[in-house]
């Protein structure tokens, strides 16, 4: 008899199902992320402006304070879909900040300290690997986005009088599919490049750099050439494109700046090919080091 | 007494990473020859080398190499070499470059620095290898580059953090006979290691470390005589061992006696070996027994290491 | 007390090896410039430089014939936007962050700091030398591209292109052009430098400068003097008129002369560095949290 028959005892105890088990990645990336002091902080900040704006919900609904602060805005305080354009198109800029923060710690520690064919090696495939990894970024950057949106809408819902809800109940598909479309971008971008380059101060100088080069080349590709295509290649530019349709707000923001702009369908398609692109590559990248060489 | 200019001095030094104790309130003072920095993983070793070479900094206490401090980068790197634990290279460099460079950081003219490289390449078996690429090393050959690059500029000091791992026994064998060679020149050779044996053969003196204390610092004899308490072991190889171990336990400080499996021989534990040796004189004066050999069991590192910080021998 | 201490200045003077110190910072610009230029990972920064070269060029291409002098004036603009909103903004800036956080950040991640701490060298002379070699890299390729974007940008015009630039303000255009180049490349080589000895992720500290660049316009003038786009908009040789999404990188200001912006911006990026060799010298070989 080997000697390990004696001593070895397999696990007779529940497992976690299936279905669920990529959440243990999550659970536990969340755990590392709560450690990190800096985090919070930037956590804490991205959510300071929602402040603001239930502040301003509250004054808006509210005309003895307004009286007692004396407070006159031309036009009155209005919540309509610019309010909530603004605060999503802010709230998004800062949930990119927090990706920057977030997203490299993710996958890159895994990589550098060559944690991936460990995850690999247990009942996980490469697919729930991606999926407890962007679990992570998609339930932390809604809670920056689209829940304070959804949390400012309903704190309006109940101030307003009769009817607001209603006429504006609308307003809740693009405050959270238009969330939905940047986070799945950001997180998928900014996967695919901390699978890429590894170390994780690289990763994030990697992920301002894809954002913010490609958007200033647009720019410049656009002054030399007297064209408005190389706005494709600015992703915040597309997804701005994208929120104002979505909040019906063509005429007033669009119209105003007077100037050509790239059709929506291009927006879509280039956002969508970008999201497929980083999809392929974190897919390759990760499959490339699931096995230990050497 | 040697004079500080001429000893490497630690007084008190402690040094803390945050909460977490580096070492504590280290003190004593070194003088040319080999000293070896025993102790688990984790005990202190390379926070104490990289005290003592600058490359951090100490929370408490001062340090003084031949008189300078670390606050003297450009005299004190002249008389220091240290052959780090980080297996790492500058990328694409050559083993020759590895050397080459920095001896001209140390302002050697480019002929003298060549030929300073050459000699070190010698001196470490790597002269065959020194145009390929530091990558393309084995991990024995980036350890003897290491070395190479430490003794290149003919240091006074010379500090060796696990200077014998990834090393074949040739290898071993001859890196341990260059430090004794280096020794001999009148240079401070410092070692840290795990695996006691190998020190154990080449040290001048040890200074063994446990959870970032010094638990003992001297030769291995002094250390010895330190840790009185601790019974010592003898082996008595004679002709009737039954009677000499009777005798024994006639002795307050003999505080066990064994006879060895083929009854040839006594293994004595006391807890005063001078008192012990006088005793056994006495007896063999007697004419009761004939004794063949007369040897202290644990009288290397490995027993005192197992006593002061109750760990096995060998590799931890 | 004023003789003492000139004295002192002078013995202190007198004191230091200076040949060492020259040929330290040599050899340390030797291996940097090896290190950073002539290595496959820095070709991005190549593509930073070269990209809008690229976009004339396709430009040029598709555009074969001589085009007409009643242009070049809107070559210019278009010329002066490249350099500023482009290379200043966003080329050199980029650049500079990887290129000089990587000199000591980049050491500390591939874990081989150590053996430039464990030469005879001062730390502050590790600094300098590492300074220098980032300046004289990120100088090389964008003053590199930027004189290849001048050429296209004027060469198409033919004998009217070269005229503006001989007969016209063309070379006095370069020369600013060239100038705001360089101060750039000091100016954000060493607050980058200093960033990546402060933070052990210079990048997130580097976006905030980004955005600091970016509202430095709007905010007092004390604290206009602590951005270097700042001092850059006083030496463009061009205004620029505030139009369409750029906008917002375009803010008038009060002007400044240009001999004062220059001495300003390296009065600032001496600071820094002054700052760094402090910091420098607070560094300490863990290698454990990278």
């Amino acid at each position: 008899m080997a000697v390990y028959k004696r001593r070895y005892r397999p696990y007779h105890g529940p497992l976690t199902p299936e279905r669920s088990r990529f959440l243990v990645l999550t659970r536990y990336a969340f755990a590392g992320l709560f450690r990190s002091r800096v985090f919070v902080l930037l956590f804490v900040l991205a959510l300071v402006p929602t402040l603001f704006f239930a502040a301003y919900i509250f004054l808006a609904n509210n005309s003895a304070v307004q009286q007692f602060l004396q407070f006159h805005v031309a036009g009155g305080f209005a919540v309509e879909n610019k309010f909530f354009f603004t605060l999503t198109m802010i709230q998004t800029q800062l949930a990119f900040l927090l990706n920057c923060w977030v997203c490299p710690t993710l996958v890159a520690g895994d990589l550098v300290n060559g944690a991936l064919p460990l995850f690999l090696s247990r009942p996980f495939s490469r697919p729930e690997y991606v999926l407890g990894k962007c679990a992570v970024i998609a339930l932390l950057l809604s809670v920056v986005t689209w829940v304070p949106g959804l949390i400012l809408f309903s704190l309006q819902a109940g101030l307003a009088e009769g009817g607001w809800t209603w006429s504006h109940l609308w307003m809740v598909v693009p405050i959270v599919c238009c969330s939905a479309v940047w986070i799945s971008m950001l997180s998928l971008i900014s996967l695919a490049v901390s699978a890429w380059v590894k170390l994780r101060i690289v990763a994030t100088g990697v992920i301002f750099c894809a954002f913010l080069v490609p958007a200033g080349l647009g720019a410049i590709f656009n002054t030399i050439l007297g064209t408005y295509w190389g706005s494709l290649l600015n992703f915040s530019e597309l997804f701005r494109l994208i929120l104002v349709k979505g909040f019906r707000l063509e005429s007033e923001l669009v119209g105003r700046a007077g100037l050509p702009q790239v059709p929506l369908f291009a927006a879509w398609i280039m956002m969508i090919l970008v999201c497929v692109l980083s999809l392929y590559i974190l897919d390759a990248r990760l499959q490339a080091r699931e096995v230990v060489r050497g | 007494m040697t004079s500080p200019n001429r000893q490497i001095v630690f007084d008190s030094v402690s040094k803390f990473y945050g909460e977490v104790l580096g070492v504590n309130r280290v003190s004593f003072a070194l003088d040319p020859g080999i000293t070896s920095l025993v102790g688990p993983n984790g005990s202190g070793k390379t926070t104490l080398l990289n005290l003592l070479t600058g490359l951090i900094k100490p929370t408490r206490g001062s340090i003084h190499v031949l008189g300078l401090t670390t606050g003297q980068p450009v005299e004190l790197f002249r008389q220091v070499g240290y052959c780090t634990q980080f297996d790492s290279f500058p990328p694409g460099s050559t083993g020759y470059d590895f050397i080459f460079w920095p001896l001209r950081l140390h302002g050697f003219g480019r002929e003298q620095a060549a030929r300073l490289t050459d000699e070190a390449l010698e001196r470490a078996g790597m002269t065959q290898v020194a145009r390929r690429k530091v990558a393309g090393y084995s991990k024995g050959m980036r350890q003897r580059i290491r070395l190479a690059q430490a003794i290149a500029h003919h240091p006074s000091v010379l500090v060796l953090d696990e200077p014998l791992n990834g090393l074949d026994p040739i290898a071993r064998a001859e890196a341990i006979a260059l430090f004794g060679a280096l020794a001999v020149q009148g240079m401070h050779v410092i070692i840290s290691s795990h695996i006691l044996e190998e020190v154990d053969r080449i040290s001048d003196r040890v200074v063994l470390m446990s959870s970032g204390y010094v638990v003992a610092e001297g030769q291995i004899r002094e250390v010895r005589q330190e840790v009185r308490d601790h019974p010592m072991q003898i082996l008595v190889r004679c002709s009737n061992a039954a009677r000499l171990a009777s005798a024994a336990f006639e002795l307050n400080h003999v505080v066990e006696a064994k006879i060895v499996n083929d009854g040839r021989g006594v293994l004595i534990r006391t807890r005063d070996a001078e008192q012990f040796y006088l005793r056994l004189n006495k007896i063999v004066c007697s004419g009761l027994i004939e004794v063949e050999a007369v040897a202290p069991a644990d009288d290397d590192v490995d027993s005192i290491y197992q006593y002061l910080i109750g760990c096995n021998g060998g590799p931890i | 007390m004023n003789a003492r201490l000139i004295t002192r200045a002078k013995e202190w003077t007198q004191e230091q090896p200076w040949e060492l110190y020259a040929t330290q910072i040599f050899v340390l610009m030797r291996n940097e410039i090896r290190r950073n230029l002539f290595a496959r990972r820095r070709l991005w920064v190549y593509l930073l430089a070269a990209i809008p070269v690229v976009i004339l060029l396709v430009q040029r291409a598709f555009a074969r014939n001589t085009a007409e002098p009643f242009y070049i004036e809107s070559a210019t603009r278009v010329l002066a936007r490249i350099v500023h909103l482009y290379y200043v903004r966003l080329g050199i800036f980029f650049a500079c962050m990887g290129i000089f956080t990587w000199l000591f950040r980049g050491e500390v991640v591939e874990r081989t700091l150590h053996y430039q701490f464990l030469v005879p060298v001062r730390r502050e002379v590790l600094v300098i030398g590492k300074f220098l070699a980032g300046t004289l890299i990120s100088i090389f390729l964008f003053e590199s591209a930027v004189l290849a974007c001048f050429y296209l940008t004027y060469d198409r015009f033919g004998a009217a292109g070269w005229s503006y630039i001989f007969d016209g303000p063309g070379l006095h255009q370069l020369g600013a052009y060239l100038l705001v180049t360089a101060l750039t490349c000091i100016g954000y080589g060493s607050v980058f430098l200093a960033l990546s000895l402060l933070f052990k992720n210079p990048i997130v500290p580097g976006l905030v400068l980004m955005g600091w660049e970016t509202i430095a316009p709007i905010l007092p003038a004390w604290a206009q003097r602590l951005s270097v786009t700042s001092y850059m908009r006083h030496l463009c040789p061009v205004e620029l008129p505030v139009e369409g999404p750029l906008a917002i990188f375009t803010v008038v200001a009060e002007p400044v002369a240009p001999v004062l912006a220059i001495l300003g911006l390296l009065c600032l990026s001496v600071a820094v560095l002054v700052l760094s060799c402090f910091l420098i010298d607070r560094i300490e070989i863990t290698y454990t949290a990278e």
